[in-house]
């Protein structure tokens, strides 16, 4: 293995620290949930008591010093249309029907999935039940305006360099000197009740106990999206007064715990898997290098010997050869100096005969 | 000839090319959009309201920024995780683009957040660690980062800064395992954040699985981007190619068909699945439904068919077909869970459609990537080896 | 190494190619067909196709006789009636048999049967008639092998069939008609034309005079006992009669299915004003008392009667004339209400006993129930509908339960003559003490929280007269209240009844009270004010006409 083990063990502690510093990341899904702060406050509105009169919108609108409306507030043609809340309306009073109007605004989730989404921490549930926003720190992804499942949040796209999302604060600056929120104080139908959530909720369903014909048998937010500081009670389907009732009671953190959850496994174990994966790939090529060797050297000898064997074959042979051919000049030579000296032995004597006699004239 | 390809273009190099023209336009375009962008505030250059807060410059300069800039991490794996050697010469071109593809991406944020220079204030000011806007701007930063030091190799090589490369690529094994990790994270992420409205996003693309999805998609999404690339850098800079990466080229285009057509069948396994366990049958019956089975039959099953046939025929042309193909549906769904089956309750009235200026802006910031690719592949070593450097990988 | 594209001669590519070509072409005709048929035949899943009158729904019995190979489970046919009717021309005889003149409302039989003989009894008269003729659009009917015509899971038809409601007006109309004739000569009435009593052991039914009473008494919604279900009984009584005057020269009742049962055509039903009343016999007053009867040992009864509330004096005559149909009250029988519902509860009276029939509040046949629904009307709900719901044992016993009879004999309780007297002189005993409208003040400033607003000068006497002239004419309100001065604690409410209250701030604070739900000053006024105008629908000052009661400050 190519890997060392150190680098090993150094890959795995890297891994195990990562996994611990963003151990925070993850919100591991559980039977948790948040009931809320204890005492903190709530509005109930009762949609049947409201008139549609909007002196809401008119002090909500100079509480907060928001820019005024082309329409004056007293102008109740404006309810002909659907309106939703915008840069410079915290809230809309809408009608539903000839004598049917329902407000609405930020409903100051208990677990709030604006303050979930936001990546910058720009939204904080405080203990006054407020859901508040701080404009410092926003960066302006507007991912809060896609979480929001009751699309309260607006943004200011037409402010070039400070753009903000705006809503609802519950007045928050009011409620902690002990002040109604600008809405509350000013409804003259009392259709807006500020107190404690809990004797709100309370008090919501002594009044549908109280007339069981006149109200849906329902307090809306005491449970939806895992409850909201703002309830409602309505003569009517909540559907019909532009309330949806498809939101079911998971809140919006719950929906994307699982997701978060995920993150620092991912962290924990993908190293791990990678790491492993390489090691075995590396490993594979290692050995079937190796083998590759093996097989090339297994090669490279088996022709060698082959070669040698071949060597040595053809050396005998040409030493046969030689001592063959050498055998044979000897025996060449021999014959031949036999030959000559048979000649010479000849020669002399034919020298020595009776022609002798001419050796003494 | 592997100095004249380093080589500055000389006097009889043509600038007036169309598309150097056309680059032109659109870069003065985009110059102007963008003064009117930081001058008079997004509602003048977008159609973006109150129910529709993300629009074109998330779906697609986001959302499918980040999805087809996948390549970088699914070749730089193939390659060094999986040991498959003979993807190596795709390897720069496909960090380059992710490289680019990334940094577009901050670059459109730029445009599209409200105060871009509070940018940095979710990793260094103020943490949101419950958002999963947080893990994808932090994996984002962190893979950037990756991807960067990634490709320094190429720029030192051009610039002669033996040492450092040297440094450098010693580290390629630790990041890409890292690059692997981030990428999951944030591919998966993106798609996990549309998980916190599932009031707004119609039943038949909303799921608990949605995080599954995009990242699944993400895989092959890279890969049908190398190829898509690779074909239109065959065909506008095939001059700056060497050897290896013409030889390799098509080894590359057929065995990442092979990978991305077996993850599109997977994929769509998954997303049947998906119905199956929330019960959305009915709605296929419904015009939604029709738009979804054309998104998943047309645009995942059908690419995944003609890659299969493709890659067995050895057909390269049809491998290219599902290459855009397979783009084409990523982008798809991306817009649609984004924009189209996104808010698809509100009435008509309500709905979003990108203005002029949006889309400017967007085709403005794609430019801008075109034109930082073009020049980089032409000055440093991406579709080549650099002679020094040869083998040293 | 371009693959083929370059090594392959021209033959292989171009072979290639043909083959690539069909791929793309067989699958770009699977990616555009697929998703239409998916989505093509859910939609037709979903029509939901027009609303009649006239379905009836044709399902085959669950047992009996099938053979092997009868698909039970073929889906119910819902058969257009009218649209029958009309095809064969009112001849009702092509379909239903007759018994002495009167048509069998079953298609083609008399008595029922079992299942197999029952699908083929309609299978083989329905295809046989569509064979036969064509339709006036010269369309046939469904026939042989058109079975998922007739037999269709997701019909286009759905029913929207009414109930018709036989109230006093339409039976005066009955009762008035020349054409409805009385069938024994010594009767002069024609009541005998509709209403029998029955033999249901000898399975006759004959007249018997002062008996009379609704059809769904014994007809109940399904057969019981060998009595015919109401529906048939209705049909085979109404539509025959009806179909037997189709010729005359005088208009008759509905013959079709939309007549009757349409919601549209029930509106064209003539409403008969002066009704006179039907004389069964009954009480014009009666004095309930609870007890089921009276013995004949005196210390016996005395001891009942002490175990009692006071008697309730009832005034039936009025009760008759003010509601639709005895119905309302006489939800079952005729019979007085304990002949049922005892005190301690049994069977006939499904167990509900006495005390709960008369009070439960949410029942329009218990005498507090319609009390209650009454208090809903526009004139009463002003300040009726911002009064707590109280429960009975809340409520006061002595508006009702007025008469002492513990020192009554007992004889003179027994008979109804008698105690009928007791409860009339019981009901001309009540008075009604009217106030003076003078001593009412005719203004009152409301100035406690004037703050962007100047004070209100309340018309007072002018709202209070308007009030009394709706009790004015209303017996029942006056039975009630006793007094004017309840009116009062319409608006002065949770305090005695009195020509002098309390102050409202007396006990409204200025911030409403959340434990006890009372609202503050502010909430009250207009709460009160603007509720009861919009309850009573007042249409001359809108909630929102902040002006018409205080003027707004400079």
């Amino acid at each position: 293995m190519a890997i060392s083990r150190r680098k090993f063990l150094g890959c795995l502690t890297a891994a195990v620290g990562a996994t611990t510093g963003v151990g925070s990341l993850a919100h591991a899904a559980s039977n948790k949930a948040f009931k809320g702060y204890p005492d903190s406050f709530g509005v109930l509105h009762d949609s049947t008591k409201c008139i549609g009169c909007r002196k809401c919108e008119q002090a909500c609108n100079e509480v907060n010093g928001l820019a005024k409306p082309e329409k004056p507030f007293d102008d109740l043609k404006v309810l002909e249309e659907r309106r939703r809340t915008d840069e410079a309306a915290y809230t809309v009073v809408n009608k539903f029907g000839p004598t049917v109007f329902a407000k609405t605004q930020c409903n100051h989730c208990q677990e709030p999935a604006c303050a979930s989404a936001c990546f910058v921490k720009a939204f904080k549930k405080d203990k006054t039940g407020a859901v508040i926003y701080d404009e410092s720190l926003c960066v302006g992804c507007r991912y809060c305006m896609v979480a929001c499942p009751f699309n309260v949040p607006a943004y200011t796209y037409n402010d070039p360099l400070t753009p903000k999302v705006t809503k609802c604060t519950l007045c928050h600056p009011r409620i902690i000197e002990g002040k109604l929120p600008g809405c509350v104080e000013i409804c003259p139908k009392e259709a807006l009740v500020f107190g404690k959530r809990a004797d709100l909720v309370k008090l919501a369903w002594k009044r549908i106990n109280q007339a069981p014909g006149h109200y849906v048998q329902h307090v809306y937010g005491e449970h939806e999206m895992g409850g909201t500081s703002w309830l409602y009670l309505s003569g009517i389907p909540f559907e019909q007064i532009g309330m949806r009732e498809d939101l079911g009671t998971t809140s919006a953190p719950q929906l994307t715990s699982g997701a978060l959850a995920s993150v620092p496994i991912v962290v924990g174990l993908w190293p791990v898997l990678l790491t492993g994966v390489y090691a075995i790939a590396k490993r594979k090529d290692k050995i079937a290098k190796e083998e590759q060797d093996t097989a090339v050297k297994d090669a490279i000898d088996q022709a060698t010997e082959e070669m040698n064997k071949q060597l040595t074959q053809l050396k005998d042979k040409m030493t046969k050869e030689q001592q063959t051919a050498v055998a044979n000049e000897v025996k060449k030579a021999l014959e031949e100096a036999a030959k000559k000296a048979e000649e010479e032995v000849e020669e002399a004597a034919k020298a020595d005969t009776p022609d002798a006699g001419k050796e003494d004239e | 000839m592997d100095q004249e390809k380093n080589a500055y273009p000389g006097e009889s190099y043509n600038w007036f090319t169309p598309f150097n023209i056309l680059t032109a336009i659109v870069l003065a375009v985009g110059l102007v959009l963008t003064i009117l962008r930081f001058t008079q505030g997004i509602g003048a250059v977008t159609n973006l309201d109150n129910n529709n807060p993300w629009g074109l410059w998330i779906g697609f300069d986001l959302l499918c920024g980040v999805a087809l800039a996948a390549g970088g991490f699914t070749t730089s794996a193939a390659c060094y995780i999986f040991g498959l050697k003979r993807f190596h010469s795709a390897v720069r071109p496909a960090i380059l683009t992710a490289f680019l593809g990334y940094a577009l991406v901050v670059f459109a944020l730029h445009y599209d957040v409200g105060r871009p220079w509070k940018l940095p204030y979710p990793i260094f000011v103020s943490q949101g660690t419950s958002s999963l806007l947080f893990e994808v701007g932090l994996c984002v930063f962190l893979y950037l980062t990756v991807l960067f030091i990634e490709w320094t190799p190429a720029a030192f090589e051009w610039l002669g800064f033996k040492g450092l490369r040297k440094m450098v690529v010693r580290l390629t094994l630790v990041l890409t395992i890292f690059g692997v990790v981030l990428s999951t994270l944030h591919q998966s992420s993106l798609g996990a954040l549309f998980m916190i409205a599932p009031s707004k996003l119609h039943p038949l693309w909303y799921s608990g699985y949605l995080h599954v999805y995009f990242f699944i998609s993400a895989i092959f999404a890279g890969l049908s981007m190398v190829i898509f690339e690779g074909t239109m850098a065959h065909k506008w800079l095939h001059d700056k190619m060497d050897d290896t990466h013409l030889a390799e080229a098509d080894g590359v285009a057929f065995g990442f068909a092979k990978a991305a057509s077996f993850i599109m069948m997977g994929y769509v396994g998954i997303k049947i699945i998906g119905l199956a366990v929330d019960n959305n049958w009915h709605y296929l019956g419904t015009g939604w439904g029709a738009w979804f089975l054309v998104e998943l039959i047309g645009f995942v099953l059908f690419p995944a068919i003609l890659y299969s046939a493709g890659a067995r025929e050895k057909n390269l042309k049809l491998v290219r077909i599902a290459g855009i193909w397979t783009v084409l549906g990523i982008v798809l769904n991306r817009f649609n869970i984004s924009m189209i089956a996104f808010n698809y309750h509100l009435p008509d009235a309500d709905r979003y459609f990108p203005s002029i200026p949006e889309i400017g802006t967007t085709i403005f910031i794609v430019f801008v990537g075109i034109t930082a690719y073009r020049f980089i592949t032409a000055k440093m070593p991406i579709l080549y080896e650099h002679p020094d450097y040869k083998d040293e990988h | 190494m371009n693959g083929l594209s370059v090594n392959a001669n021209h033959g292989d590519r171009v072979m290639l190619k043909q083959r690539s070509l069909r791929l793309l072409l067989g699958t770009t005709t699977l990616l555009v067909l697929f998703p239409l048929i998916v989505f093509a035949s859910v939609k037709i899943m979903e029509d939901p196709g027009e609303k009649r009158a006239d379905i009836l729904t044709i399902d085959i019995p669950p047992s009996g006789n099938y053979k092997d190979g009868d698909d039970k489970d073929m889906p119910p046919v819902l058969f257009k009636h009218d649209l029958h009717s009309r095809a064969v021309e009112g001849q009702c005889s092509k379909c239903h048999d007759n018994k002495e003149g009167k048509p069998i409302f079953k298609f083609k039989r008399t008595e029922d049967m079992a299942g197999r003989e029952y699908m083929d009894l309609y299978h083989d008269n329905c295809v046989a008639c569509h064979s036969d003729m064509k339709g006036k659009s010269g369309k046939r009917g469904p026939m042989e092998a058109q079975c998922r015509v007739c037999h269709n899971a997701q019909p286009k038809v759905s029913s929207s069939r009414e109930k018709i409601a036989f109230d006093k007006s339409l039976h005066y109309t009955h009762e008035k008609a020349k054409a409805v004739k009385s069938g024994i000569k010594e009767e002069e009435t024609n009541c005998n034309a509709c209403h029998h009593s029955a033999n249901i052991k000898a399975k006759t039914t004959f007249y018997e005079k002062g008996k009379e009473s609704a059809c769904v008494y014994c007809h109940k919604p399904v057969a019981e006992n060998g009595v015919r279900p109401a529906r048939n009984a209705a049909h085979d009584s109404c539509v025959a009669c009806h179909l037997s005057m189709v010729d005359d020269a005088e208009k008759g009742g509905p013959v079709e299915c939309a007549g009757c049962h349409d919601s549209e055509n029930q509106k064209k039903i003539t409403v008969n004003t002066d009704i006179p009343r039907l004389d069964r016999n009954q009480p014009d007053h009666a004095l309930l008392t609870g007890w089921t009867e009276l013995g004949t040992n005196a210390e016996e009864n005395k001891k009942t009667i002490a175990a009692h509330m006071d008697a309730v004096p009832f005034n039936h005559k009025v009760h008759e004339a003010k509601n639709l149909s005895c119905k309302v009250c006489h939800h079952q029988t005729l019979n007085k209400c304990s002949s049922c519902h005892t005190a301690t509860g049994q069977k006939k009276g499904g167990f509900i006993k006495l005390g709960k029939a008369m009070h439960t509040g949410s029942a329009s046949q218990s005498c507090i129930g319609c009390h209650n629904e009454m208090k809903t009307a526009k004139e009463c709900a002003g300040c009726h509908a911002q009064m707590p719901q109280k429960e009975a044992k809340d409520q006061e016993c002595a508006a009702c339960h007025a008469v002492d009879v513990k020192s009554e004999s007992p004889d003179r309780l027994k008979d109804p003559k008698a105690s009928g007297k007791m409860a009339l002189a019981a009901i001309e005993a009540k008075t009604y003490k009217k106030v003076n409208l003078q001593e009412i003040p005719e203004t009152v400033e409301i100035k406690i929280i004037a703050d962007e607003y100047k004070p209100s000068d309340f018309p007072h006497r002018m709202m209070v007269e308007a009030i009394f002239k709706k009790v004015e004419d209303n017996g029942m309100a006056k039975a009630f209240h006793g007094t004017d001065l309840t009116l009062c604690a319409g608006c002065h409410h949770n305090s005695p009844a009195t020509l002098t209250p309390p102050k409202c701030a007396s006990c409204h604070g200025k911030k409403p009270d959340i434990a006890t739900g009372k609202p503050g000053l502010k909430g009250a006024y207009h709460g009160q004010c603007i509720t009861c105008h919009q309850k009573m629908e007042v249409k001359s000052v809108l909630p929102t006409d902040c002006t018409k009661c205080h003027d707004k400050k400079e």
